[in-house]
C-alpha cells in the first residue's frame, strides 16, 4: 500500500501552447511549486517550443481572436496592430505587478530547480536544433523519458 | 542554521522592517543572496521557511 497522503510533491505541466497567457500560467504553476518545495519540471512541446526559442521567446503575443473575455469583436481583434496592443498591454500590467519577462522568468526557473525540457517529436517537425533554444534548457526528450521524469509516487501532470 | 542563513534572515527582517514588499524576485536581485543559493539554503519553500524562521508573515505573492 502506498503511504502517500495526497501531497504533491512532484509538478511535471506540458506546455503546447505560446500565446502569452498560456506561457505564464505554466511558469507561475511552475515557479509557485518550487515555492512550496514542491519539484517541478516543464514539457515545451508543439508550439509551447516558441517559449524557450532564444529568437521567439521575447516576441510571444496574446491572442486577441477567438478570445470571448477579451471583450472586443472578433473582427476588430482581428485588425492589425490589435494583437500587438492587447500584448503591450498585458505587459504594463505584469509588470507592474513585478511579473518578470519571458526571459528572465526563465531563468528565475532554471535557477529554482524547475527542470526545462524539449519535446523530441516536436523539436524535429519545426527543424529546431537544440542550439537554437535557451541555454538554460535541460534536454530534448521523447514522451517516454517525460513520463520516466514523471515517476514516484505524489506526481501530477497538467497539460496547458 | 549556519552563518549564512542568518545573513539572509536578518536582510528579509529588514526588509519586513521597511515595508518592502518581498519576492523571489526582489530577493535575487538584492546581492545578498542569488535564487540558486536562496533555494539551496532553504530547499523546502525558501521564502515560506525563511519568513517562518525570520517571524515575518508569509509574503502573500504568487511570483
Amino acid at each position: 500500500m502506498s503511504d502517500n497522503n495526497g501531497q504533491i510533491k512532484k509538478m511535471m505541466i506540458i506546455l503546447s501552447k505560446a500565446s502569452l497567457e498560456n506561457v505564464y500560467a505554466a511558469f507561475v504553476l511552475a515557479n509557485g511549486a518550487r515555492m512550496e518545495g514542491i519539484q517541478a519540471e516543464i514539457f515545451f512541446t508543439f508550439f509551447g517550443l516558441e517559449a524557450i526559442h532564444k529568437d521567439k521567446l521575447e516576441h510571444l503575443h496574446t491572442a486577441t481572436v477567438g478570445n470571448p473575455a477579451m471583450h472586443i469583436p472578433t473582427l476588430i481583434g482581428g485588425l492589425p496592430g490589435m494583437e500587438a496592443f492587447a500584448t503591450s498591454m498585458m505587459k504594463k500590467e505584469m509588470e507592474k505587478l513585478d511579473i518578470p519577462g519571458v526571459k528572465e522568468f526563465l531563468e528565475i526557473m532554471n535557477a529554482s530547480g524547475v527542470k526545462l525540457w524539449a519535446c523530441r517529436l516536436a523539436m524535429d517537425m519545426f527543424h529546431y536544433k537544440k542550439e537554437d533554444m535557451i541555454d538554460e534548457l535541460d534536454g530534448v526528450l521523447t514522451v517516454g523519458d517525460f513520463y520516466k521524469q514523471g515517476s514516484g509516487e505524489g506526481t501530477h501532470m497538467l497539460f496547458i | 542554521m549556519t552563518p549564512r542563513h542568518w545573513e539572509v534572515i536578518d536582510y528579509l527582517q529588514k526588509e519586513w522592517k521597511s515595508e518592502t514588499p518581498l519576492s523571489i524576485r526582489r530577493i535575487g536581485k538584492s546581492g545578498v543572496v542569488d535564487i540558486k543559493e536562496f533555494y539551496a539554503l532553504f530547499p523546502e519553500g525558501p521564502l515560506k521557511i525563511s519568513s517562518k524562521i525570520a517571524g515575518i508573515p508569509k509574503p502573500a505573492s504568487c511570483i
